[in-house]
């Protein structure tokens, strides 16, 4: 998956965010900006700077999931300064371990900041002789981070602790012209790139069912027919939680007579219905294109090799992008999530293409707030037979 | 440094001067800066404020230089008596009356990133501004146009034509929505988004045409899967999709002229998209530019990647391929596609000189019939078979070979008519590796490539004796044979293990050439070897069988081996 962007495509800010760091003398600093604001992108030049004016110099890169893991390695590769050179990429988790161990680093790059508890922080800026940070603290998605049991750092405290240079990207580059305009009515402060006429937009879809069998058979018809009329895309499925997952699968897989994959019903399920390797074992063997990816499980490159339809949480698709994406189920209600408006973000935000979204009886309102008064198409019958179509 | 003003002391009206924000931040740090003389506009703001709409746009053009974000450049106005010169202009901190930003979101990211007791004036005047950027937007994307077209060796459209496409443009510049009466080419630049019940391939291209027709009447765009030409498009798109662009739309005009209704129909759409004459072609046009948009975007806006489809458009209809060219290049903007054509440039900086090479011939689809032989001899020779060698293609599909002999054909075995051409003879592929069996108990000589079944093969030689009487024997790609039916008869061939020991047996060569021939046998695609058997058979003097098949296997070595 090319992503990188070559320093001489970089915009102005981004350019001088990096052209800043080498001033940076052991101040840690803190690259901030919106999804889509290229601030990954900023991080790998940053430290392609830093490993070139420091050939020898001990680095490491640190990503909060695996799907990142991947994607940030395929874009070192990218960079040509970087080919002979290798640069481990590893999660909060590992770099975690290996400084409680008193692993020291010359420099730490670290994404996603926005979701790592300030112990991390804390035994990172100790561990190293350079931090330098990527994230948004408004955009922090977990009230509590998994395995830690502590809530993520606040933005006061990512200050607090590590008194950092701040910089910021305000420009979106990622985002098509109509997801930046649904992002804009809760977030006032995004800002659009330079405008490219002919620049290929995305297309927001809206169904209202009656009832759940009824949206899933719709919104999975939908993805099915995408995968089969448009093979080399990615495509992928994206649920707030975990038995949301099991629901839709057990769901796809009656709709296509196939074997149930759960035991239990929703959303009680035994223990062994989470084991998603197995899922993805049972989908394979029923003949489903469908490959859950997130946890150590499944891989987008093999899900695009084998053109599977991706299912993810929001969470684990942090960071990651699509060419068409289903956002089923989204009456389900949010406020247990801690910052709903930054995982909403998250969830309506990785749709190149398409992104269809679909409900059954009542949205929620949190997802109401960024929808309104926007490009949205209310898919209705495609009119009467009275229409007459000339072409 | 002379500490002479650079201008007259009498006249000390304000200048108005253009600077970079990355230049005020050295004037800041370093207290003076030397500009270049361009960047100064002879006039105070006030005074600039009073000029008229044009005249403000045109100082705004030649003294702003190339920026991306509203807030990288900035005007200040300045003391005029604090401007030195030290080898160009040169101004001092001191000589900053005021900054004046160009807009009200680069003010915004100003007071973010500037010392906050600085002087802001209010942004330039919005209409103003907008004026100026979208007269800089133009320069850009025709500079890119007129880049793209000499690249390809064809020449600009009509000015009228770009003036349309230009204000075409304005409307997503100014983000707004054309209506249905205003150009078909405004709808094919708003149209920018690919709706999912559009398959890819060269599909794509072709069903989004439909929908700039559908919003140039005033339809909704889901309301194309509902119309005569989608539902056409979909039943062929296995064969659309299995053509270059410009065969899939010849394709489709010839198969809509079959029905009546879908004739109706794609007729009805080509006079929607041309504005009934306006734009000839317009479909082609249209559907070009979005297959060739989306195949530059994709390959990281490499302008060569649809280098081919590119040149057979410009083969068939240098005019079209004119307008695609120039829209192309003026949608995306000289920065966006730079690099691509700096690499074909031959600049001295690059270490390597890539040629963007533009001889393009179409594909032979039938094979040719050559080397008529005289038909009055009745001594065959050798010269009555001609072999012609071709560039190979990549195109054609692997077919599974047949070992068996058979007697007659079988016509349920022969294969898909798509596969032939008009004389029944296959088209194929051939293969370049062969295992020769090391005994009778397996024949095992398999193409790595197969090639074509001994039925069809069989075939071919029966139409020998067809009333053709001059005929390609067999045909492929590579290599044709052709022959003068009125010297064979209809002998059936021979398994290919009796052929490797009729080789051995009745070419008496020397031990030096029986390497090479066992080279030429491992690598000679089997049908050919049978064809070179078959042919050499009937000849009925063994003499002339021998040099026969000692000719036609050098031919094949020469191209085999080279």
């Amino acid at each position: 998956m090319k992503w990188m962007v070559e320093e001489a495509r970089l915009g102005p800010e981004q350019r001088e965010i990096i052209d800043e760091l080498h001033d940076a003398n052991g101040t840690a600093v803190w690259i901030q900006g919106h999804a889509g604001s290229g601030k990954s992108i900023v991080l790998l030049h940053a430290l392609t700077e830093y490993v070139i004016r420091n050939p020898n110099s001990k680095v490491v890169v640190v990503v909060f999931t695996h799907a990142l893991i991947d994607l940030l390695s395929s874009g070192l590769r990218q960079i040509p300064a970087l080919r002979n050179t290798t640069i481990p990429v590893i999660t909060i988790y590992d770099v975690n371990g290996r400084l409680f161990k008193k692993e020291t680093f010359d420099a730490i790059f670290c994404d996603e900041i926005q979701d790592i508890p300030t112990i991390l922080l804390e035994r990172m800026q100790v561990g190293c002789n350079q931090l330098i940070i990527a994230g948004d603290a408004a955009q922090s998605i977990y009230s509590s981070v998994p395995l830690f049991h502590e809530k993520p750092a606040t933005k006061e405290e990512i200050i607090e602790r590590l008194n950092p240079e701040v910089k910021t990207t305000t420009t979106i580059y990622r985002l098509t012209r109509t997801i930046i305009k649904v992002l804009q009515n809760v977030y006032k402060d995004l800002f659009a790139d330079m405008v490219h006429i002919g620049r290929e937009d995305s297309e927001i879809r809206l169904w209202k069912a009656d009832n759940y069998q009824q949206e899933i058979e719709f919104s999975w018809n939908e993805s099915k027919q995408i995968n089969i009329d448009r093979p080399s895309e990615v495509n992928a499925v994206l649920f707030f939680m975990k038995i949301d997952i099991i629901n839709y699968v057990d769901t796809v897989l009656a709709l296509e007579g196939k074997q149930r994959w759960s035991n239990g019903t929703y959303p009680e399920y035994d223990v062994n219905s989470f084991n998603f390797a197995d899922m993805n074992t049972h989908l394979n063997k029923q003949g489903v294109p469908l490959m859950y990816v997130g946890s150590k499980h499944g891989s987008l490159e093999d899900a695009d090799s084998q053109n599977k339809i991706v299912i993810m949480t929001y969470h684990s698709s942090k960071g990651l992008d699509f060419d068409a994406v289903a956002l089923p189920n989204i009456q389900v209600d949010l406020s247990a999530a801690g910052n709903e408006n930054a995982l909403i973000l998250v969830a309506l935000s990785r749709a190149k293409r398409d992104l269809l979204i679909t409900y059954t009886n009542n949205m929620y309102s949190g997802y109401g707030r960024f929808l309104v008064n926007s490009k949205v198409r209310e898919i209705n019958d495609l009119g009467t037979d009275d229409d007459e179509i000339v072409i | 440094m002379t500490t002479r003003s650079l201008f007259n002391l009498i006249d000390m009206k304000n200048i108005t001067i253009v600077l970079q924000r990355t230049e005020l931040n050295y004037l800041i740090k370093y207290d003076t800066l030397r500009i270049s003389s361009d960047r100064i506009i002879n006039l105070s703001y006030i005074e600039f404020k009073q000029q008229s709409e044009k005249y403000k746009i045109s100082l705004l053009q030649n003294s702003l230089p190339i920026y991306e974000q509203d807030h990288e450049v900035i005007l200040i106005e300045y003391n005029p008596s604090l401007v030195l010169y030290d080898n160009a202009p040169s101004i001092e901190f001191k000589g900053i009356l005021s900054i004046i930003p160009l807009t009200e979101t680069g003010a915004q990211l100003l007071s973010s990133k500037l010392n906050s007791d600085f002087k802001f004036l209010s942004p330039l005047d919005a209409k103003i501004y907008k004026a100026f950027t979208n007269n800089r937007n133009h320069i850009l994307r025709l500079a890119a146009s007129r880049k793209l077209c000499m690249l390809y060796n064809v020449s600009m459209p009509s000015d009228a034509f770009i003036a349309d496409f230009q204000k075409a443009t304005l409307f997503q510049i100014n983000n707004e929505t054309p209506k249905h009466f205003d150009s078909t080419l405004a709808h094919l630049i708003d149209f920018n988004t690919t709706p999912s019940f559009i398959p890819e391939g060269n599909i794509e291209a072709l069903i989004k045409s439909a929908c700039v027709g559908m919003k140039k009447l005033d339809k909704e765009v889901d309301q194309v899967p509902r119309s005569k030409f989608y539902s056409f498009a979909i039943d062929h798109k296995d064969s659309i999709n299995s053509m270059s662009l410009f065969q899939a739309i010849m394709y489709i005009e010839d198969k809509n002229k079959l029905f009546d209704d879908t004739e109706k129909s794609f007729n009805q759409l080509k006079e929607t998209l041309s504005e009934e004459g306006k734009y000839d072609n317009a479909f082609l046009s249209f559907s070009y530019f979005y297959f060739l948009k989306k195949s530059i975007e994709k390959n990281d806006y490499d302008i060569s990647a649809p280098k081919d489809a590119i040149l057979e458009l410009i083969y068939y209809n240098s005019e079209v391929a004119s307008r695609v060219l120039f829209m192309l290049g003026y949608t995306f903007s000289i920065q966006t596609i730079s690099k691509s054509i700096q690499s074909f440039s031959k600049s001295e900086l690059l270490k390597t000189q890539i040629n963007l090479d533009l001889e393009w011939t179409p594909k032979e689809i039938e094979q040719e019939i050559i080397g008529i032989p005289n038909q009055e001899k009745e001594e065959y020779k050798p010269e009555d078979i001609v072999i012609h060698v071709k560039n190979s293609s990549e195109d054609e599909k692997a077919i599974e070979i047949e070992l068996s002999v058979e007697k007659e054909t079988d016509k349920k075995n022969l294969p898909d008519k798509g596969k032939i051409d008009v004389l029944g003879r296959w088209k194929v592929k051939p293969s370049k590796n062969i295992v020769i069996a090391k005994d009778d108990s397996e024949i095992s000589a398999v193409a790595e490539e197969p090639s074509i079944p001994i039925v069809v093969y069989e075939n071919n030689l029966k139409n020998v004796n067809s009333d053709n009487t001059d005929l390609t024997l067999f045909a492929t790609d590579d290599i044709s044979i052709d022959i003068n039916k009125n010297n064979f008869d209809n002998e059936v061939t021979k398994t290919v293990q009796e052929i490797l020991n009729w080789i051995e047996t009745n070419i008496s060569i020397k031990k030096s050439e029986k390497t090479k021939l066992n080279k030429i046998i491992e690598k000679i695609p089997n049908y050919a070897i049978l064809s070179i058997i078959d042919i050499s058979s009937k000849v009925k003097n063994d003499k002339l069988e021998k040099k026969l098949t000692l000719k036609i296997l050098n031919e094949l070595e020469k191209f085999y081996l080279q």
